[in-house]
């Protein structure tokens, strides 16, 4: 007997595909979202802000050290646990039941990813040459326009190869989404598996949409790659001329 | 494009080693006897299934299970953990000859494993409310009323799904997570955030020792038989249980193992279950 | 629920009473997937034909699919793969394949990180070392791996935190490491404490990797004392 039923996993694909927006909503905004604090972290780190630096080492090192799930559950039980000490002191009404799951979900991924594009862009700003800005700073710019307008463009493009990586890495992380309440691919997989216990089908239609997922994703990226260094060299190329 | 060559074979292969998963044969024999490796849920479930502080694994279902292995002299069992899920896996590609973890019975299931033809106790399925609440009895009461999440796979999960199969017109409200909390979710009743939970009654009488929350069981669901479920291939052993389950039924020591467990014999009707202090209403 | 001191001690002691046998399956799957890293990147450097292919295959497997794939493939599929050719090792230990699993997995990334090392101290070092008339073998001991080690150990400890944050999924295939002693915890009383509990596993897997990072970081202050910068 095969233990493999094809057709049972072909007949499925439709449904579990209805995952694939959620997974790709969490993957798009806490990737955006995780820029931004990412960013912010990572200048506060490079311009050593007192206390904030201190405390963005601190998230940065939990982050890095405890598996993504155990963070999912820590704030999925913690946020009701620090809303029922607020509710009382603050006179809130919230009732942590009533947040809907993606919400969870959309802030741990943001909080868990930010800590990775901190560090991406921590090390891309540092590589920016440190004279650039020197040189900013000698046409008259304020460190905000040097940032903007010399130094974060540079580092940007030498922080996108593994920016590109950190948001793959988000695509297969939301197959964890589920300790969170969040219906995705792989949680409607196991829905569909538990009533004949099918596992190996569903989990074999589950990994296949990842693939595929990060495949195209992959093919974006190494587009966008090729164009953003087709400007890279032909700068180098007016430069030497 | 070489690329595109690539992914088609890695995709070939990855089907392969899928397809390539028929079923194995039993492990390997020790000391003349037969080595018959066993699978326990880590969602453990007491006092059907639980561990004590050194892991060992004891509860009704361990108790029921030594009582068989004495019966049947040329075998050994071994307990081996895991998540339940990939369990089932295991126990399709033959990596464990069965599995143990309150099984109900359903068609689909059957075909996909072996199932025996003697249950070796009961789960009473029940819909838990707060204690002043009498709107809430059967499953059709709960429709367009709100459950506490649960877990997309087990038992209790098929019987809803279920139900909502036969009434498309009328379905229950379902939230699903990975792994939700019974104690979390019985207090979210408590609470009044959800009308009513569905749960073992077995699992609410032994949270509320510990939480004593202001609770009742406002209806039983059903009376589901349990079972062990076999490999496809196993039928010769699940044959052999089957007849030692029967006997251990007839004998009493089944029911002896439930008074000492649940401290009701769940081998009698419900009437007398009702009466013994199962009762509601 | 109000959970006392005691109380957090005992899950405390119990969460690291199984510590020893997540390092366990760590070092041993870092050693493996170093094996694996080391072969890989070597075929990817010298771009052997056929097996280049094969390894960039590999590459791209591993890093595409969930590792919980990869496991249940190594623990179901590949005992059943060898039954067809008659070798039987579904008897073997439970802690074989996850570190089987896991040195696959890990090998992937860590043959990129030898890979960009080596690629990073660049040719001219060779053709330096040529000219003081080294061969290709000693070029590579004295010369180019001592470096590369140096380039790659930052990435190399990412790495050892990323095995070790992975082997929490060893539990489900029914290894008891501190995540399956937290899921058994919590089975044993119905999910009362989930954040306590969580918090608990959280402080023992950050306070592993801090001891890992400064591992890493004495090694290469070690290592480093030798290396004399141009800037210098």
């Amino acid at each position: 007997m095969a233990i493999v039923d094809f057709k049972f996993a072909l007949e499925q694909v439709p449904a579990v595909l209805k995952g694939v927006p959620w997974t790709i909503t969490i993957a798009i905004v806490a990737m955006l979202f995780g820029l931004i604090l990412g960013l912010l972290i990572a200048l506060c780190r490079i311009y050593k802000v007192p206390v904030l630096n201190q405390l963005s080492i601190l998230y940065i090192s939990f982050i890095r050290g405890t598996p993504l799930i155990v963070q999912l559950y820590v704030f999925f039980y913690g946020v009701p646990v620090l809303v029922d000490y607020l509710n009382p002191r603050l006179g809130l009404h919230i009732d942590a039941d009533e947040i809907p799951p993606l919400m969870y979900a959309l802030v741990a991924y943001t909080i868990n990813t930010a800590a990775y594009q901190a560090e991406i862009f921590r090390s891309s700003i540092n590589a920016t040459n440190a004279g650039q800005m020197e040189a900013a700073y000698s046409v008259g710019m304020t460190t905000r326009q040097g940032l903007t307008r010399i130094v974060l463009p540079q580092a940007l493009l030498i922080a996108l190869p593994n920016l590109g990586n950190v948001f793959i890495g988000l695509i297969k992380a939301t197959s964890l989404a589920f300790a969170v309440k969040v219906v995705e691919v792989l949680a409607i997989s196991k829905i569909i598996a538990n009533d004949g216990y099918r596992f190996i089908e569903m989990y074999l239609v589950a990994s296949i949409i990842y693939w595929v997922l990060c495949l195209v994703c992959e093919f974006i990226l190494f587009k966008l790659e090729k164009r953003m260094s087709r400007s890279e060299t032909r700068m180098g190329l007016n430069a030497s001329v | 494009m070489k690329r595109n060559w690539l992914i088609l074979l890695g995709a070939t292969v990855f089907l392969a080693i899928l397809a390539g998963c028929s079923n194995g044969g039993s492990s390997t024999t020790d000391d003349g006897k037969k080595i018959i490796k066993i699978a326990l849920s880590d969602d453990v479930n007491p006092p059907f299934l639980y561990t004590d502080n050194e892991n060992n694994p004891i509860g009704y279902d361990m108790d029921y299970l030594a009582e068989v292995e004495k019966r049947l002299p040329d075998y050994k069992f071994e307990y081996i953990f895991g998540e339940e899920e990939s369990n089932l896996v295991g126990l399709d590609t033959g990596k464990v000859d069965m599995a143990i973890n309150w099984f109900f019975k359903n068609p689909e299931r059957e075909e996909k494993f072996h199932y025996p033809k003697y249950e070796y106790g009961y789960s009473l399925t029940s819909l838990i409310t707060k204690t002043d609440r009498d709107d809430i009895k059967t499953l059709d009461d709960m429709v367009g009323k709100k459950f506490t999440p649960m877990s997309a796979s087990g038992g209790l999960r098929s019987i809803l799904n279920g139900y909502n199969t036969s009434n498309p017109d009328n379905p229950l409200t379902i939230e699903s997570m990975e792994h939700p909390s019974n104690a979390d979710n019985l207090k979210r009743v408590d609470e009044g955030k959800a009308d009513a939970i569905f749960l073992n009654k077995s699992t609410f009488d032994a949270v509320q020792e510990t939480l004593n929350l202001d609770l009742k069981v406002a209806g039983i669901v059903s009376k589901e038989p349990i079972f062990i479920v076999y490999n496809k291939e196993n039928t010769e052993l699940a044959d052999q249980i089957d007849e030692i389950t029967l006997e251990l039924t007839e004998d009493g020591t089944l029911s002896n193992l439930s008074d000492k467990w649940f401290s009701i014999d769940f081998f009698q009707d419900l009437d007398y279950i009702n009466e013994k202090g199962f009762s509601y209403n | 629920m109000s959970p006392s001191l005691q109380n957090w001690i005992d899950i405390f002691v119990r969460v690291l009473d199984k510590l020893p046998l997540t390092l366990l399956m760590m070092v041993l799957s870092l050693f493996f997937a170093l094996l694996i890293g080391l072969g890989i990147a070597i075929i990817r450097i010298q771009k052997y034909r056929y097996l280049y292919g094969i390894a960039t295959l590999y590459l791209s497997f591993t890093r595409s699919t969930p590792l919980l794939v990869q496991l249940f493939l190594v623990y179901f599929g590949l005992p059943q793969l060898l039954l067809i050719i008659n070798v039987d090792i579904n008897h073997w230990d439970r802690l074989v394949f996850a570190i089987m699993a896991f040195s696959f997995h890990t090998g992937a990334f860590l043959s990129e990180v030898i890979r960009s090392a080596y690629l990073a101290v660049g040719k001219d070092q060779f053709e330096a070392a040529y000219s003081v008339g080294m061969s290709y073998s000693q070029a590579l001991r004295r010369i180019i791996l001592p470096q590369a080690f140096l380039i790659s150990l930052p990435n190399l400890g990412n790495n050892i935190i990323e095995l070790l944050k992975d082997t929490s999924l060893a539990f489900t295939i029914g290894i008891i490491d501190i995540m399956g002693q937290v899921r058994i915890i919590l089975g044993n009383n119905h999910g009362i404490g989930m954040f306590q509990i969580y918090v608990v596993i959280s402080l023992v897997y950050w306070a592993t990797c801090i001891i890992i990072e400064s591992l890493v970081g004495y090694a290469e202050k070690v290592f480093r004392k030798g290396h004399v910068g141009l800037s210098k």
